[in-house]
């Protein structure tokens, strides 16, 4: 029953993808993609609930169709690689892409060919999460884009050269979910890595929907870093397959607990850091900024980011005290540390979440390259918790950019009045994303306790003083979006689109829901997965203490709903030293009698903590230590000394 | 034993605020005595949130009671779980979250002034964050536990292993009680270029609230620096008690001699004791 | 008994005061005077004010500011006028812009006369608006126990009519606003 569900999960977002191209009419489109978002998500709770209990199945699948398929499907992305570097004339994406196709060329016939696979693919809790993840967060996404594309190609409408291409644009997203369920169930790395690559591509398509020139740049840098990174995976493919004469995952990771196979390992490590857009390469994902909204929204949140940290989580048992592992938990912390700090000094709120998500991930790739059981545990939570408030954060943005113009957080004065609901959602999706006892800073707090267990001062170090730069920068933020002052018209009512509103209040929903049940999803999913993992999990972070802050949470929310703006105090209004005249754009008298604005900008301490300041000596940092690593593990077998 | 946590628990939520008022209040004679005055009466802190609660209910929107209610109680749950002897970590968390509530309530008035204010608290939590999460970091390396209940079990008090930490709480504990040099967001003393900074829409209850969540910061600051003094002797206790009252004289003195500096220094001068002074310790514990 | 009359906190506004009031008042905080002793604070701001000290007369310039500062205190408020030129225009009284003592724009409790105020009667002052301070909580605590709502409502009504012929304060015109808004005019809303 399960494997029928994980191929329907893997082949109906190809199918409705193809509607999604099929249908040019664009009520028709909506409602096909609320239809197959819903069959999704069924499908996913239905396989949850089914296999939730299970240690994990490694299924017996070996088709030669699948094989030929997936090579095919390499071949093709290739291919589109190709046809897009001549087309825009960009010389390293094409060099990149052929050596790619060689690679997989040459992996094909001289080395799988070789190799047989009994398990290809199979379920454990960690791929049910994620899978969960993909599955939910994903195509609550998609309905949202439904509305949000209605709102873009209205704005868009009129600019010159302007094509409708909104149909390939929800066949893309469907297909990149399709992807994402590869690489959550697949055993064999050759199929993983198609996966791995489809989501890839499918960015790549997605950053450059809008065929401007900045679109077409962004998504080059994003395509040339990504191959980079696929490279690394077809090496470290061709490395094993030659050495161990197999491309299981488990087998694999069997192997890596013993010290070997580390040069390959590495170099996937590598591949999913690049992914998951670490430190010197992270520029990809703020370029993907000038994609809409939904495209950030689903790259930050469910797939593509989330593909490169599970991976690592999914190698976690082979690092540690290696060369591969020190390497993942330096360039994390480091990456956590430094785009925490770059994202003080931004006062676009696309991008400043583009940092955060840069640095989160930064954390879950430093969890990982701990290896230890509690970090995984944090890992893990840290993923979960990404995932549904990255999503809801970046809709929230989508939407109030539409409706007053900007991204700019200093455009967002005053929303709370302006547009109430959208301004509570995006208050407590930042405060999930930073803030005790909400879960993000909970996995956080796990994660100190798994640094500490294994001794990585340095990391912990980093750490402490990049969540005090992730507290500025959110609590900045969310100040601006908790303002109330004056009477302007409510431009929310009736205007934003059903479809966007009712995809955010589900995400707060459910970015609730898994905030509130963390103790039990810790109990009921993660333990158990450790447990079965590794054969051994010690809890550090005692269940008191997340059944404390589940009700923390409670209390807060009970506080909202009986308390909440409920004041019937007189109103006042506020000092502006006596000459206040006009509380909606705060102005005051003058020393002429004129109206004068008392400005008020967010502190973004440009002198302090700008990337212009800061990126250079980070990406040469972070190089260095990435050339160093591989040159220990090639030097030394990757097992260090101590 | 579980019956004195909860007895702890329950004198910090009844005594706390008395303690904090009080100990207000003789700060204010000292410093009045500092600057050749009399001063008010030891109890002026508590006729001034009397006087508050008396006051009719305004307020600048309808919110930020909500944030200051919230604020007070999350000030008061971080002194429960650190009073029951609960785990450092998420006592330092929630604390963090109840200066949050402070900072929003601030932002939501959308005064010049409050923001300026808010704006700045933010900073400074900024500036002492990194700190009150390595404290822990260092007293779990010492005694392997985040529970604060540790510190009676063992004959050992945490100084013994800690001295430069400690003297980097000192200097982490003027920010947080918002005391000159620090006094950048809000400030007892009025008339200056941000009028009262994050309190100015505070009004009436409001404020008499946040007053009485300065308290209970106040006393769970004591414990914080009492922790590093108690050990399974009885008289430790009194050692602590002295420790804390030879600190706070300190801040006071601080208090008063010096000008406030900009957030700069704040932020220079916090990270870099932060980083260096648990370095240094940390390196020490190694090699002992 | 509330802490009212021991913790009367200070707002200063200097109307149009040669500056010798101002000085007292100031002098008022020093050690040699040293008014904290009975609670006072200066705090510099209306919204924790419970006595309002002003110096100088009001003239067409300023009279809004008072009023707007004495709007924003809460209940009970007392306000002291402090000085000759405060209590009725002093040697001001027909300057072309001087409208006058502070009672032209808002009701004061206690009148310190003298030119410049003495130290002395400040603190006198003050202690006398105690009186009218502890008066008017009364009053307020009267009000909210169980007096009519009515009372309540009457004055709020009151208070929405002085308000609405203050200009100042006053609400932006809403065509204006929506104009600054509305960046999707043309568009129908929602689906």
């Amino acid at each position: 029953m399960a494997l029928y569900l994980i191929g329907f999960l893997i082949g109906f977002p190809v199918v409705a993808a193809a509607l999604m191209w099929i249908a040019r009419n664009a009520k028709a489109r909506a409602w096909l993609a609320f239809i197959c978002g819903t069959v999704i998500a069924i499908a996913t709770l239905a396989l949850a609930f089914l296999e939730v209990g299970n240690a994990g199945t490694f299924y017996v699948f070996q088709n030669e169709y699948a094989d030929w398929t997936s090579f095919g499907v390499d071949m093709l992305l290739g291919l589109i690689v190709l046809v897009y570097a001549i087309k825009y004339k960009k010389p390293l994406a094409l060099v990149l892409a052929l050596v790619q196709l060689a690679g997989s060329i040459y992996f094909e016939f001289w080395i799988y060919q070789g190799i047989s696979v009994l398990y290809s693919l199979y379920i454990d809790r960690l791929s049910l999460i994620l899978a969960v993840i993909v599955g939910i967060i994903g195509p609550i996404i998609i309905i949202y884009a439904v509305g949000y594309m209605r709102d873009f190609d209205r704005h868009h409408r009129s600019e010159p050269g302007y094509k409708d291409r909104r149909h390939s644009f929800f066949a893309l997203m469907f297909i990149l979910l399709s992807a994402m369920f590869v690489v959550a169930f697949s055993n064999n790395l050759s199929w993983l890595f198609t996966g791995w690559e489809v989501t890839t591509i499918c960015s790549f398509l997605l950053i450059a929907y809008t065929k401007t020139e900045e679109a077409i740049h962004n998504a080059f840098v994003q395509i040339v870093l990504n191959l980079i990174g696929g490279i690394a995976f077809i090496g470290g493919l061709i490395l094993i397959g030659q050495d161990a004469g197999t491309i299981s995952l488990n087998e694999i990771i069997e192997l890596g607990t013993y010290g070997m196979l580390m040069l390959p390992i590495g170099l996937i490590c590598l591949s999913g850091l690049i992914k998951a857009a670490q430190m010197p390469v992270h520029r990809w994902l703020l370029g993907a900024m000038v994609a809409p909204t939904p495209t950030s929204a689903l790259l930050h949140s469910s797939t593509m980011v989330k593909a490169g940290v599970f991976l690592l989580i999914k190698l976690a048992p082979c690092l540690g005290n290696n060369a591969p592992g020190l390497m993942v938990i330096a360039i994390g912390s480091l990456t956590f540390f430094f785009c925490s700090a770059m994202a003080i000094s931004e006062s676009n709120g696309k991008r400043v979440l583009a940092y955060s998500t840069i640095s989160n991930l930064g954390l879950i790739a430093a969890c990982a390259g701990i290896g230890t059981p509690e970090a995984v545990w944090a890992a893990i939570f840290l993923m979960i918790f990404h995932a549904c408030t990255k999503g809801l954060l970046f809709m929230c943005v989508g939407t109030a950019e539409h409706h007053i113009g900007s991204r700019n957080i200093e455009a967002m004065d005053n929303i709370f009045v302006k547009m109430p609901g959208l301004a509570k959602c995006m208050a407590i999706g930042m405060m999930c994303m930073f803030i005790a006892p909400f879960g993000m800073l909970v996995s956080k707090w796990a994660t100190i306790v798994a640094i500490i267990d294994a001794g990585h001062i340095g990391a912990l170090i980093l750490i402490a003083f990049g969540s005090a730069m992730t507290f500025f920068f959110w609590a900045k933020w969310l100040g601006k979006v908790c303002a109330v002052a004056g009477r302007e018209p409510n431009i929310e009512r009736n205007r934003v689109n059903r479809s966007e509103k009712a995809a955010l209040f589900t995400s707060v929903a459910l970015m609730l829901v898994c905030c509130v049940l963390f103790p039990v999803i810790s109990g009921g999913v993660v333990t158990p997965y450790l447990v079965d993992y590794y054969g051994w999990y010690s809890m550090e972070m005692a269940t008191g203490n997340l059944v404390i802050t589940s009700s923390m949470i409670v209390i807060i929310i009970a506080f909202f709903f009986i308390f909440f703006g409920k004041s019937n105090k007189r109103k006042t209004t506020i000092y502006l030293a006596g000459v206040g005249q006009s509380l909606n754009r705060r102005t005051y008298r003058g020393s002429f009698s004129q109206p004068v604005e008392a400005t008020q900008r967010n502190w973004y301490l440009e002198g302090w903590f700008s990337a212009k300041r800061l990126n250079m000596p980070a990406i040469v940092l972070c190089t260095v230590l990435i050339v160093i690593a591989f040159g220990v593990t090639i030097w030394t077998g990757g097992v260090l000394p101590w | 034993m579980v019956m004195i946590k909860y007895i702890a628990a329950l004198a910090f939520i009844v005594l706390g605020p008395f303690i904090g008022a009080i100990v207000q209040g003789i700060d204010r004679k000292i410093t009045a005595r500092m600057q050749g005055r009399v001063g008010p009466p030891i109890l002026q802190p508590i006729y001034d949130v009397k006087k508050l609660f008396a006051k009719e209910d305004a307020t600048v929107n309808g919110v930020m009671d909500f944030y200051i209610i919230l604020a007070l109680f999350f000030a008061v749950f971080a002194g429960v779980i650190f009073f029951m002897g609960g785990n450092l970590l998420l006592a330092i968390f929630v604390l963090t979250l109840s200066t949050l509530f402070v900072i929003v309530a601030a932002y939501s008035a959308r005064s010049p002034y409050s923001d300026l204010g808010a704006e700045r608290e933010a900073l400074q939590v900024m500036c002492y964050e990194p700190f009150m999460v390595l404290m822990p970091v260092a007293m779990f390396l010492v005694y392997g536990s985040f529970e604060v209940a540790t510190t009676v079990d063992i004959a050992m008090p945490l100084i013994v292993y800690m001295p430069l930490i400690f003297i980097s709480l000192i200097f982490i504990l003027t920010i947080k009680l918002r005391k000159s040099p620090f006094d950048l967001s809000t400030s007892h003393h009025a008339h200056q270029e941000l009028v009262k900074g994050m309190t100015t829409e505070m009004s009436g209850k409001t404020f008499a609230a946040f007053e009485i969540m300065e308290w209970y910061e106040t006393v769970l600051f004591f414990g914080l620096i009492g922790m590093f003094f108690v050990s399974s002797a009885w008289w430790s206790w009194l050692v602590a008690i002295g420790a804390i009252i030879v600190c706070y004289l300190l801040e006071i003195i601080i208090d008063n001699n010096f000008a406030r500096v900009k957030w700069q220094t704040t932020l220079k001068w916090s990270w870099a004791i932060t980083l260096l002074l648990f370095v240094a310790n940390i390196a020490i514990l190694s090699f002992i | 008994m509330s802490g009212t009359s021991k913790s009367p906190w200070i707002i200063h506004y200097d109307g149009s005061s040669c500056n010798g009031c101002d000085i007292e008042v100031l002098a008022c905080l020093t050690p040699m005077y040293d008014v904290e002793r009975f609670g006072v604070i200066n705090t510099g701001n209306p919204k924790h004010a419970d006595v309002f000290l002003i110096t100088g007369a009001v003239n067409e310039r300023n009279i809004g500011v008072v009023k707007q500062i004495y709007s924003q205190m809460l209940e009970p408020k007392v306000v002291v006028a402090c000085g000759a030129c405060a209590c009725s225009g002093g040697i001001f009284h027909d300057c072309y812009n001087v409208i006058g003592g502070v009672d032209k724009a808002i009701p004061v409790d206690v009148y310190v006369p003298g030119c410049a105020v003495r130290p002395e009667a400040l603190i006198d002052a003050v202690v006398a608006g105690l009186g009218a301070l502890e008066e008017k909580r009364a009053a307020l605590e009267l009000a909210s126990s169980y007096e009519a709502k009515e009372l309540a409502k009457a004055a709020e009504q009151e208070r929405l009519a002085e308000a609405a012929s203050q200009p100042l304060l006053e609400e932006p015109a809403k065509t204006e606003e929506q104009t600054d808004i509305d960046i999707n005019a043309d568009e129908e809303p929602g689906e």
